[in-house]
Parts: C-alpha cells; structure tokens; sequence
C-alpha cells in the first residue's frame, strides 16, 4: 500500500495555455482525486497566496503573460519555500535557470501522461 | 532537480495532437479502472467527464478533416508522438464511443453488465489498434493501465 507524502494535497497548475492548462488540471485531479487550481498568470496566483491561500505544490509553465514563470519561482522560494515548484517549459535555455532558481523538476514540454504520473508519485503519493 | 519530459533537442510547445493523445491515453486507463470498479470520488467523475469531453470533440474535429479532405493523408501534420491524420476513420469512432461511454459513466450511467462489457471490448480494440501502430514506449502506459 502507497503511503502518502502529503495528505490532502493542495496542487495548482499555472499556464497560460488553455488546453493545456486544462489537462494537466485534469490528470493531476483524477490522479489525487481533489480538486485542483488553475490560474491564468502568476500575478492571479500570488494574489491567492498573498490572500492566506495555501498550496503543496505548483506547475507553472515559465513564458506567462506579466510576471514570467521565473519571478513568481522566485518569490515562491524565498516567501513560501516548503511549497514544491514544477517549471514546466517548451524551451530548453530555460532547464538550466529554473535549477538555479531552485525548482524542484523540470518538466520538458511536450510532456507524456506518464510524466505527470511520476510526479504525482514523486510529490504526493510516493512509491 | 528532477528533469521529466522530453529531451532537450525535441522540446516544443504542445499542440492539440499532444493533448489528443494523452487524453485518450488517460481516457483508457479511466476506463481499465471504471470496469475494474476502482473508487470513483467526485473529483474523478468530474476529470473524467472533462477530458472525455475534450477527447470526443478533438476527434471529431478531425473525423470531419477526414471526410473535407476524403481521408488523403497530409505529411505536414505529422507529429513526434501520433500522426492523427493518418489513422482510420473507424478508430475515431471508437474514441468518440468511448469518450461518450465515460461521459455517461461519470455522469452515473450506463452501469449495466452489457454496457460494461460493450466498453471493455471498446478499449480493447482501441489498445490494439494504438499497440500495432505505434512506438512500444508510447502504448507502455496502457498495459499498467
């Protein structure tokens, strides 16, 4: 039996992209059976933050419209450090700043169904 | 950090053919656990009918290039993982079905024995037909499924 890493996770998913906002929401959701948070940009989701909201772990994609994936990484880090961070990005320049920035995983775009299983297994539910 | 994803040389931006693909991916395995009467919570009910939903409209936006374009294969769509405007007709037909199976199912319906068994058989034409045709790596997900 798979024991959990974090119980009643709290995930939200940053994207600007629709369908593919969309259906990371929806694996992550039917993976963890809760619900799961979608924003638009980051400054939507540090108002969420900064409102007291609470959250496990993050995907955001890094080319966002306003404030870019890397400066909300940023603040996330140095204000809400437990909070584990996925920069999801179709650029390949950008694996070596989200390290350096301190992310958690680097998910490579295009990304398969199985990616975003092992890190559902990676952050939330364990082996 | 924990790199997952593609490799550096074939990062790109997703299109609807990722998303196709992935869906459908995740579509069976919703099935594989509807049929084996896996818990269903609210929230699942609620992804499943969501990427059912976006999985029938998508192929049936490209049923409909296949009939416009009378099924002519076109070499400019071609994708890393799945060449969609190559496959048959009638496998978009079964990915609609079962896209409509799900949607009823997440909905509480269509619990029946014989609808159960009409959707298993359903997914197993779909896995083979996707296991003869595609790279072992992209159908892997469909056997721990």
């Amino acid at each position: 039996m798979r024991v959990p890493i974090v119980y009643n996770v709290k995930i939200a998913v940053v994207d600007h992209d629709k369908l593919t906002r969309d259906f990371v929401v929806n694996v992550m959701m039917y993976s963890v059976n809760r619900e799961v948070m979608a924003f638009e940009n980051s400054e939507a989701f540090k108002v969420y933050l900064q409102a007291g909201g609470t959250v496990d772990l993050v995907l955001s994609e890094v080319q966002l419209p306003g404030k870019s994936g890397f400066e909300l990484l940023q603040f996330i880090k140095k204000e809400h450090p437990q909070i584990r961070y996925v920069t999801m990005s179709a650029n390949p320049a950008d694996e070596t700043a989200a390290a350096e920035l301190g992310a958690d995983a680097f998910l490579a775009k295009p990304f398969a169904l199985q990616d975003l299983f092992d890190i559902v297994k990676q952050y939330v539910v364990g082996e | 950090m924990i790199r997952y994803g593609v490799v550096a040389e074939k990062m790109r931006p997703m299109n609807a053919d990722d998303l196709l693909i992935s869906s459908l991916k995740l579509l069976i395995i919703m099935a594989k656990a509807n049929l084996k009467g896996y818990p269903m919570g609210d929230f699942r009910k609620s992804a499943m009918a969501e990427i059912a939903r976006f999985v029938f409209l998508e192929s049936l936006s490209r049923t409909a290039s296949h009939i416009s374009a009378g099924s002519k294969p076109d070499p400019a769509s071609r994708t890393a993982g799945l060449d969609t405007q190559h496959i048959d007709h009638l496998f978009l037909q079964r990915i609609q079905l079962l896209a409509v199976m799900l949607n009823s199912m997440a909905r509480g319906k269509s619990r029946g024995r014989y609808r159960k068994k009409a959707m298993a058989e359903n997914v197993e034409q779909i896995c083979s037909y996707l296991s003869d045709r595609f790279q072992l790596g992209d159908v892997q997900i469909l056997k721990v499924a």
